[in-house]
């Protein structure tokens, strides 16, 4: 059987450097954000015979007076043209230029302002949301006994919360230097959802250590948490399992458009059940071991 | 006993369960169930086919939004601008044709938006002009104008009908003269006369004072039955040739000719111009000269055959007459609109208010205008539905309320017959154009039907690849329970899929990802049940106490655990991007439902089986 609490250091240590590698990830590739953050156009040709390099068609698109072209394969035929922001006849002259070629299956243009809105929007969900999920799990272990206060959940809460973000942010940095796939609106929906998915593996493996506080009392509190996990391991692990196994079906046969999506929810979903066996819990342990070296 | 009693009351919500499934599933896919009910003759539980609400991501289409600038609008007035902004962009939409618009208005941080979803408009551009900009409001008067041709127009017209005639006189009347000449033939190369023309020229049966008097004068007293004219006959239409094809008493109404049908050549030429037909445009009348005929024995009827070589006027060479004049006041002159009561009939009515320039232009209109009425225009059309079909289209009569009196103060009341409805609405629409509110278009989406139709086969793969997926896992590590587990997700799907349909809901791709997640976290709770019945199972309990025990000890489990997901959701549907607010809808519909069949179906299921397997073996525990 696995040891968990005992072995905590090196959990730390592998959440940190996986952490510590999404940061720096971010910091030196930053994100590359899509059209809905930043105001821009895009349209998606499938071409039907020969299609042209992309040096071609950005050379093309860039002569019709677009700027910030961006170009890009998708599949065996499609290309994905991003620009700045086009006015109307310069969008017209586009889909003209290529229209003997191709077929546009998609076009969407979106003003910058609504790009800032979104990313304003983005801010306060998430600054909402992690407030409410901290003030729930304070409220729902608000009768968490003497050995470990309220806030202690809390903040173990929260810094799972925070891991399990953090990584799948740095993989999109990741892949978004490396394989041309953007932060979007769906982006934040995923983040988001993770922050509210993830945390339940959290409540579950907390809330079985506060039962047990009652019930396993008189066990050294080290002892009592590695219970715990293990009681919870198999409902944490199950529970993740099912969602990631539909999220690999949308994955493998959902479609391009909504690929990184599913997959950022997967990475988070994946890392948030990992945060909250190897974590979470150990955390109280260390949080309990720290106050009563204090108290001595 | 007591067991025999808790079996039947296990049955009973069984049945019930299974009778609120086969409703969802009834719901769900009222096609198949309609198939099914023909084929096995229960044709009287058919159910009418309401399709699910697909976004625009998967059907196809155009999503446009526009900001409404709303900067120059006193705060009182905003919102009845940006609606009446709405009214107009819904009217131009509408005159798209398009299946079942959308137009909706919603307030992001102080500012309005509007946005457009038109599905199956894949040319952006036709669909951004259709929609244009700001509104026009004019006031317009009768034209009653008198139309002069220039000396040059003049002269271009009296050569034009020269040469009209000589082509009549020199090549066409000697082919109709001709012993083997076919007149009806000739009609049909060479008349003018819409009406008669495919007849082969013929009339028909008419008496006299039916047509003009010049062609009257020919056919009644100078015709024999079966003679043409040697000479053209002109009348204020043209040069006609006639043939005289019959003569008899008349006796019934049958064979009498209506006046369109004949004189009318001319006439139609001119309404079809455009001109709205209750409106009486100069020139019009008098054309027939109808007399009253009386009818009955001893009145002379004749059949005649013409070729008609019209005669160009003044209107073929000016265009038609505008019907409606410009009176030079426009929305930018009217301060508001606004619905109103009068105080004595409590009827409803519209009030006016036009600036100072207004009243001194609106002064000196109904001054000159009393009895008459003022049309008023909103792009081009009437404000509201003037034929009676719900709709405003360019064939909708003008609205134009009669002047009673002359106003000086510059503040009107459009009164009679109004409707609360249909005031408030031509107010609201008044307003928008005397408050212009100009609209920039923010952002605008278009998929094409071909990436909506790959998008929706994609989704449906991946939902019956992760139902698969998920029923796998379930049944390889559950056995027993996972297989409830897996029928119970079935339900699950089908519950979700009714209510999303019920409560209107839109599908698009994301929601379709979140519905596939939400497979995957619906068995959570099953989840959470199965692994506390194993460990009530391993302290001993009996098969029926565990599975009691187990789902009252994980209820509080997977509320709190689905608590949180809720709260996220709840924030993402506030977002305003379509594709996130589907995907919250969605997952937020799916936790709710998962909830519910977690604690309803698994639980009878579990039940159910309880009382034929008694093994625990089968429930995943190995050792008692």
């Amino acid at each position: 059987m696995i040891s968990i609490v005992p072995k905590r250091r090196l959990w730390y240590l592998l959440s940190a450097v996986l952490v510590g590698a999404s940061v720096l990830a971010i910091m030196v590739w930053r994100f590359s954000f899509g059209i809905d953050f930043t105001g821009g156009s895009l349209t998606e040709l499938a071409f039907t015979g020969q299609r042209p390099t992309t040096v071609e068609i950005q050379r093309r698109v860039e002569e019709l007076g677009a700027s910030r072209v961006k170009v890009q394969t998708a599949g065996a035929s499609n290309v994905i043209i991003r620009t700045a922001p086009l006015t109307q006849e310069a969008r017209g002259a586009i889909s003209r230029a290529f229209e003997h070629d191709a077929r546009e299956l998609r076009s969407e243009s979106i003003g910058p302002s609504i790009g800032r809105e979104l990313a304003r929007k983005t801010a306060t969900a998430v600054v909402l949301s992690l407030v409410l999920i901290v003030l729930y799990v304070a409220w729902m272990f608000r009768k968490a006994g003497r050995e470990i206060s309220t806030w202690a959940y809390g903040t173990v809460a929260l810094i799972a919360m925070a891991h399990d973000v953090l990584i799948p942010m740095g993989v999109f940095a990741v892949l978004g230097a490396f394989r041309n796939v953007e932060v979007d609106a769906p982006f934040i929906a995923a983040v988001l959802t993770i922050l509210g998915y993830s945390i339940n593996d959290t409540i579950i493996v907390l809330d079985r250590v506060r039962e047990n506080t009652h019930v396993l009392r008189g066990k050294p509190f080290a002892e009592m948490v590695e219970a715990s996990i293990h009681q919870s391991l198999a409902r944490s692990v199950n529970t993740t399992l099912t969602t990631i196994l539909a999220l690999v079906a949308v994955i493998l046969f959902g479609g391009t458009s909504i690929r990184s999506f599913a997959l950022a929810l997967a990475i988070g979903i994946g890392v948030g059940a990992y945060s909250s066996i190897f974590i979470a819990a150990p955390l109280l342990v260390t949080w309990h071991a720290r106050r009563a070296r204090r108290a001595q | 006993m007591a067991l025999l009693v808790g079996r039947r009351s296990i049955w009973l919500k069984l049945v019930l369960i299974l009778l609120i499934a086969m409703f969802a599933v009834r719901y769900d896919a009222p096609r198949a169930w309609n198939r099914l009910t023909d084929r096995s003759g229960l044709r009287w539980a058919n159910v009418t086919d309401r399709p699910f609400r697909l976004g625009l991501d998967l059907k196809g289409g155009t999503h446009l939004v526009y900001e409404a600038d709303t900067s120059k609008i006193p705060d009182r007035d905003q919102r009845t601008s940006v609606e009446g902004v709405r009214d107009v962009i819904e009217r131009r939409v509408n005159a798209l044709g398009v299946a079942e618009p959308v137009v909706q208005l919603t307030r992001v941080e102080g500012t309005w938006r509007l946005i457009v979803e038109l599905a199956g408009v894949f040319e952006t551009q036709k669909a951004i002009d259709a929609i244009g900009a700001t509104p026009v409001l004019e006031f317009k008067e009768l034209n009653t104008e008198e139309r002069k041709l220039t000396p040059e127009q003049e002269q271009e017209l009296t050569r034009i009908n020269d040469a009209a005639k000589r082509k009549a006189e020199q090549e066409i009347l000697p082919q109709a003269l001709a012993k083997d000449g076919d007149f009806s033939v000739l009609a049909r190369v060479h008349s003018e006369d819409p009406g008669s023309k495919e007849q082969g020229g013929d009339l028909g049966w008419f008496k006299r004072g039916v047509m003009v008097k010049e062609f009257e004068a020919a056919v009644f007293d100078q015709l024999k039955d079966g003679e043409t004219t040697r000479k053209l006959v002109e009348t204020q239409f043209g040069w006609h040739i006639i043939r005289k094809t019959g003569e008899r008493e008349g006796k019934s109404e049958e064979g009498r000719v209506k006046r369109e049908d004949v004189g009318v050549s001319g006439v139609t030429a001119v309404t079809e111009s455009g001109a709205p037909v209750s409106i009486d445009v100069k020139g019009v009348e008098g054309v027939g000269g109808v007399e009253e005929v009386k009818d009955g024995e001893g009145v002379k009827e004749v059949r005649a055959s013409h070729i008609l070589i019209r005669k160009k006027t003044a209107v073929d060479i000016l265009g038609p007459q505008e019907p409606w004049k410009y009176t030079g006041l426009s929305g930018k002159q009217l301060k508001r609109a606004q619905l109103q009561f009068d105080p004595t009939t409590n009827e409803a009515e519209v009030g006016l208010e036009f600036n100072d320039e207004g009243s001194k232009l609106f002064a000196e209109i109904t001054k000159r205008m009393v009895g008459q009425p003022i049309g008023i225009f909103l792009d081009g059309r009437s404000p509201i539905d003037t034929d009676g079909d719900g709709v405003v289209t360019e064939r909708d009569p003008p609205y134009a309320p009669v002047v009673q009196t002359e106003i000086t103060n510059g503040e009107a009341r459009i009164t009679g017959n109004l409707t609360v409805e249909t005031a408030k609405q031509l107010a609201r629409r008044l307003q928008a154009g005397a408050l212009p509110v100009p609209i920039h278009l923010l952002a605008q989406t278009t998929v094409g039907a071909t990436l909506g139709e790959a998008s929706i086969a994609a989704s449906l793969r991946a939902a019956l690849y992760g139902f698969l997926l998920v029923a796998l896992f379930m049944v390889l590590y559950y056995r027993l329970p996972g297989l409830i587990a897996v029928l119970s997700l079935g339900a699950y799907m089908a519950f979700v899929l009714a209510v999303m349909k019920l409560v209107s809901a839109t599908f698009t791709l994301a929601g379709i990802a979140g519905f596939v997640m939400s497979v995957g976290m619906a068995v959570d709770a099953n989840v959470l049940i199965f692994e506390r019945l194993r460990e009530e199972l391993r302290v001993g309990r009996s098969l029926l106490d565990a599975i009691g025990e187990a789902f009252s000890r994980a209820w509080s489990a997977i509320r709190d655990s689905n608590v949180t997901t809720l709260i996220t959701c709840f924030i993402l549907a506030s977002f305003s991007s379509s594709v996130v607010k589907g995907f919250a809808v969605t997952l937020a519909i799916g936790v709710l439902m998962s909830m519910f069949t977690a604690l309803t179906v698994t639980r009878v299921l579990l039940q159910l089986v309880a009382g034929w397997v008694q093994r625990t073996s089968w429930y995943g525990v190995r050792k008692v």
